[in-house]
């Protein structure tokens, strides 16, 4: 996904952004994938070309059904793609922006049903019931508006219309970044048990790794615009491979007073995706880079079963822990 | 049924019936709760009913026939009610006749109000026949005197001797709808251009927008003078009062068309409208069901604060000759009268239908200023 | 009071005046720092962490108000009682910027997008410190440098909309850090960056902290950024104090059920899948319909019907040093003393 740079009155071209550059994911039926990356990494562009709300600028996105038959919804105009939209369902992060709040919470779930005419009358009342019930909130309430919830219930009700169609897969872009810490756990745990209960698959688009850690199967680490690693959950949190993965890994605060960071894990920012560095995009912060990385764009190599690394040595770099345990030295009680 | 323990509903504080009502508050009723608050706007609002009442009912009002000529009274003063003098409190009040006399230098006629002859007001008296809407004839009016042969002018009368009350009651006719008709033009303008540009965006977007900025760039009472200047010399009096709410309404638009193209730039991009989209909502009913409400009370307040905008520009259009013209009754075609200094200063009652103006064009801003405030119930 | 205690705020009280209602933004909110201590303030939105921030300063946006409660503020042995000063004073002025500096999550909201960087810092300077011109930029250049800027004579030609998150945020930094206070109220300093570049912002904290020697009041919901950070920490639930330790005490050995509760909620690395979070039923209750009694019986799973509902619970000490606001720890209602 390209983004161009217009300047100037009447707006022309000057320049493109690689939102997006040569992102390769598979999300195969039942399974939670992470999706990570810090701001500007061009996690949540992934997500809205695959619901189009931007048109890719290359690539396909395949939709396969139940017998096998991919569609490519990269390359469908509106028309042709809106039988498929009722197959992949977005969890927007800000629950007081996704919602209508000028529509009822049975008007909001309705929507879609009505979209494709399912559920007609008393049965898709029935409907909106249940699911209203299997997010955890109460059917009575169904002739409420949006303003009548706090933010954790706002996104239940998200939730609840996101499985009315009874997709086969579910975007949920950083669904509980926005909510109090109190109430993160309650989605979590739904959304978790929805998808065990129900079979969904999840494309989990986070940029906090702890989140991911307890809910997917398998994480694809992104950094400005491109995947630079996709393993299975374990394995990124216990040997990642991508210098990247293990900075951020070991810039999450931990939640032990006893075990306190010492060295800054990655100096530097964030490159600019319209501006992005030669060679490796990584290879300013990086610290094993080499003269090659300068240069030479890594490609992503499969180093293991299933891990694939988009570095020049990955599988060959020990990564040292930048946590120390440090005792009641450096922590004084007062 | 469900088992998942996620799925146990959330016990809240049990709330009462008040808040329950709340709970279930559409957006028009969380925008009168909150435009209530406003009291300056509940004020104005009370005050515009009553003005477009006194418009609708204006032969009842009106004391006399609003082109009824009296040369006998003509430019006389005003007859102003009396509720107490040295005779007593006056319930009714009252009012005091004329004494017409001539000045010996300029011989003019002047009129002095003889405070021995009183004539108490009387509330639904006949007086002269008038066709209420046109069709029902009727003779009885909201206030008179007993014998009608006698001069009631509460706010005097003009050179001709016409009835000042009367004409700024009819006048009002005019006056308080123009302002709507020449808005109701402006919203349809304005949503269609203004939701095109936003909308489809691209060149279209940029065409509408150095349009609208060249309109607004322009000084407008040259503008209008321009135009109305172009209105054929041979039209009729509807066909003039059209004429004129057009050529107010050529400008009206451009901001309209500006608040209409923000929303729907802005409302693009809501997540809400992209939960709509992926759940298949068909773009009609995206632009119908959730862009248009969403800013419809935004419209409805921009509206309010155009229209005392366009009473003032009618109104000083025809001051300046080149609006409505008599016989057409305005407030604007009423001041057209004193445009000369010796008018005011001998006959300042004149300046009379400037009153109305001011009342209305206030009351206007201050609903549109409490509709404004309350148009977002979810901010 | 010790002798080394720098702030004490004693039955803070502030309320907002709303059309709904009076809100309680806070209620006997009592705590103290010392010198060159860090003490985290932590709570979820609605606790009233940023309006104590903001109270200490008198500088509660309307429609709040202080409506009772004292700030004695301790710099050399000499007290001064803050509340007594009035908030538009010349002496609270003094105070402000100069011995208590505050910073934003937003760091936007505290530069003027008119001015470049360095004319803000350098008029920080020349109105807390009496220096010329030039003086004030070449210190200037040196904080900025020492908050690790890049090429810090060419920044302070930058205005702040040309810098990064992470770089306005070091800015602010250096203007809060120029007239070397004794106190740095930080709010949410770290919420609106990255992981990797909040790292860096905490690092950079606790270094300049080492070097100036100054106390930090850290505010924020993040309870990870509190383990790493603090060395004491004051909870706080819906406008109280709900339990304030040590940091290692807190976080091994927490008392009040919030506190127990929120830190089994959050999901870390470690919890292993199949786990399930406990998370905390509810939400947090409106600030203008708050629960009779203890402010968190509707979400506890501790609650003793008759008692939690109605009884407002006082801080009690727990510990050395360790207060919870909880009636489990009133000797009449001790079912487990455990």
């Amino acid at each position: 996904m390209h983004f161009p740079i217009k300047k100037g009155i009447f707006g022309s071209v000057v320049g493109h952004v690689k939102a997006v550059d040569d992102v390769s994911l598979t999300v195969n039926e039942g399974e939670v994938v992470g999706l990570v990356g810090e701001s500007g990494c061009g996690k949540s562009t992934v997500s809205r070309c695959i619901v189009r709300a931007y048109n890719p600028t290359a690539g396909e996105i395949l939709l396969y059904d139940t017998s096998g038959q991919a569609v490519d919804l990269a390359k469908l105009p509106e028309t042709a793609l809106r039988p498929y939209r009722r197959d992949v369902q977005m969890v927007f992060q800000d629950p007081f922006a996704s919602l209508n709040p000028r529509m009822t919470l049975k008007q909001i779930i309705g929507e879609p049903m009505r979209n494709y005419g399912l559920y007609k009358g008393k049965a898709r009342e029935e409907r909106i019931a249940y699911l209203l019930e299997a997010v955890g909130l109460r059917p009575e309430h169904m002739s409420r508006y949006p303003h009548a919830f706090s933010g954790g219930q706002r996104q239940r009700v998200g939730i609840a219309r996101a499985l009315a169609l009874n997709p086969r897969l579910i975007i949920c872009d950083e669904p509980v970044s926005a909510l109090d810490v109190s109430v993160q756990a309650q989605i979590l745990n739904l959304l978790r048990d929805l998808q065990s209960e129900f079979g969904y698959s999840y494309l989990f688009i986070a940029h906090d790794l702890s989140v991911v850690d307890y809910i997917c199967d398998r994480v694809a680490v992104m950094y400005v615009g491109k995947i630079v690693e996709t393993t299975d959950a374990e394995t990124i949190f216990e040997k990642p491979q991508h210098p990247y993965t293990s900075a951020l890994l070991s810039a999450i605060p931990k939640l032990n007073p006893r075990l306190r960071q010492l060295p800054v894990p990655l100096e530097g920012e964030i490159a600019d995706p319209a501006n992005a560095p030669s060679g490796c995009v990584f290879h300013p912060r990086c610290r094993y880079v080499e003269d090659r990385c300068r240069h030479e764009v890594p490609q992503l190599r499969e180093t293991a079963n299933n891990h694939v690394v988009r570095c020049h040595f990955a599988g060959e770099l020990e990564f040292e822990k930048s946590v120390e345990a440090t005792g009641n030295s450096s922590v004084e009680a007062s | 049924m469900i088992t998942l323990d996620t799925a146990q509903p959330i016990d809240d504080i049990p709330i009462s019936e008040a808040e329950e009502k709340h709970l279930t508050a559409s957006q028009w009723q969380l925008i009168w709760w909150r435009f209530r608050r406003h009291r300056a706007a509940m004020i104005s609002m009370a005050v515009l009913v009553v003005l477009y009442t006194i418009a609708l009912f204006a032969g009842f009002f009106a004391p006399h026939d609003p082109r009824d000529v009296v040369a006998e009274f003509a430019d006389a003063p005003p007859q102003l009610p009396v509720f107490w003098d040295s005779a007593g409190v006056h319930f009714p009040p009252v009012v005091y006749s004329y004494v017409g006399e001539r000045d010996p230098r300029t011989l003019r006629k002047i009129y002095r109000l003889d405070s021995e002859s009183r004539q108490p007001i009387r509330f639904l008296v006949r007086g002269e026949d008038y066709k209420l809407f046109g069709i029902v004839s009727t003779d009885i009016h909201f206030i008179g005197l007993d014998d009608p042969d006698q001069p009631f002018f509460l706010l005097g009368t003009d050179s001709l001797g016409r009835d000042m009350l009367s004409r700024i009651i009819f006048g009002s006719q005019i006056s308080l709808t123009i302002g709507l008709v020449g808005v109701f033009i402006s919203l349809i303008l304005g949503i269609l251009l203004g939701g095109i540009s936003g909308y489809l965006g691209g060149w279209i977007d940029v065409g509408i927008q150095r349009l609208i900025e060249v309109l607004r760039s322009m000084p407008t009472i040259p503008l209008w003078l321009a135009l109305s200047a172009a209105l054929p010399r041979n039209l009729n009096q509807v066909q003039i009062y059209f004429g004129i709410t057009i050529i107010l309404s050529l400008i009206g638009w451009t901001e309209i068309a500006r608040v209409v193209r923000g929303k729907f730039m802005s409302l693009k991009h809501e997540d809400f409208i992209l939960a709509a989209r992926t759940n298949g909502t068909s773009r009609m009913r995206i632009i119908v069901v959730h862009m248009v409400p969403s800013f419809s009370s935004h419209l409805i307040a921009a509206m309010t604060l155009a229209l005392p905008i366009m009473i003032l520009s009618e109104t000083a259009l025809s001051f300046l000759g080149l609006g409505l013209r008599p016989p057409i009754i305005s407030w604007g075609t009423l001041l057209e009268g004193t445009q000369n200094l010796d008018a005011i200063a001998l006959t300042p009652w004149l300046l009379f239908p400037v009153v109305p103006v001011i009342i209305t064009v206030l009351a206007f801003n201050f609903i549109g200023d409490g509709l404004r405030d309350a148009a977002d119930p979810y901010a | 009071m010790s002798g080394n205690t720098l702030l004490e705020v004693h039955n803070l009280k502030v309320h907002f005046h709303t059309e709904q209602g009076i809100v309680e933004a806070l209620r006997d909110v009592s705590f103290e720092i010392n010198h060159g201590e860090t003490v985290a303030v932590v709570g979820e939105s609605g606790c009233g962490k940023s309006v104590m921030a903001r109270a200490l300063l008198q500088i509660v946006p309307p429609p709040g108000k202080i409506e009772d409660g004292r700030i004695v503020y301790n710099p050399n042995g000499d007290s001064l009682e803050l509340t007594k000063l009035p908030p538009q004073g010349s002496k609270i002025r003094e105070i402000r910027g100069a011995d208590i500096a505050m910073i934003f999550q937003e760091p936007m909201a505290s530069f003027s997008p008119v001015h470049t960087i360095g004319n803000q810092i350098n008029e920080a300077i020349i109105i807390h410190q009496n220096v010329s011109r030039q003086d004030a930029t070449q210190q200037t250049i040196k904080i900025l440098e020492r908050v690790g800027m890049p090429q810090p004579s060419r920044i302070i030609n930058r205005y702040p909309h040309q810098l990064s998150g992470g770089m306005r945020q070091r800015a602010m930094i250096a203007m809060a850090l120029s007239c070397q206070p004794k106190l740095l109220i930080a709010d949410e300093p770290t919420t609106a960056l990255d992981v990797t570049t909040q790292a860096q912002i905490l690092r950079l904290l606790r270094d300049l902290q080492d070097e100036f020697g100054m106390a930090i009041l850290f505010i924020t919901h993040d309870l990870s950024v509190v383990s790493q950070f603090a060395d004491r920490v004051v909870v706080m639930y819906l406008g109280e104090v709900v339990e304030a330790a040590d940091v290692i005490t807190l976080f091994e050995e927490p008392k009040h059920p919030y506190t127990q509760a929120l830190l089994h909620s959050i999901p870390h690395i470690g919890v292993k899948h199949g786990q399930r979070l406990d998370a905390i039923p509810g939400s947090i209750p409106n600030p203008l319909n708050r629960p009779k009694g203890c402010r968190f019986h509707t979400r506890c799973t501790q609650m003793i019907d008759g008692v939690c509902n109605t009884v407002e619970p006082a801080l009690i000490e727990v510990g050395e040093n360790h207060w919870a606001r909880c009636v489990l720890y009133e000797d009449q209602y001790q079912k487990n003393p455990s």
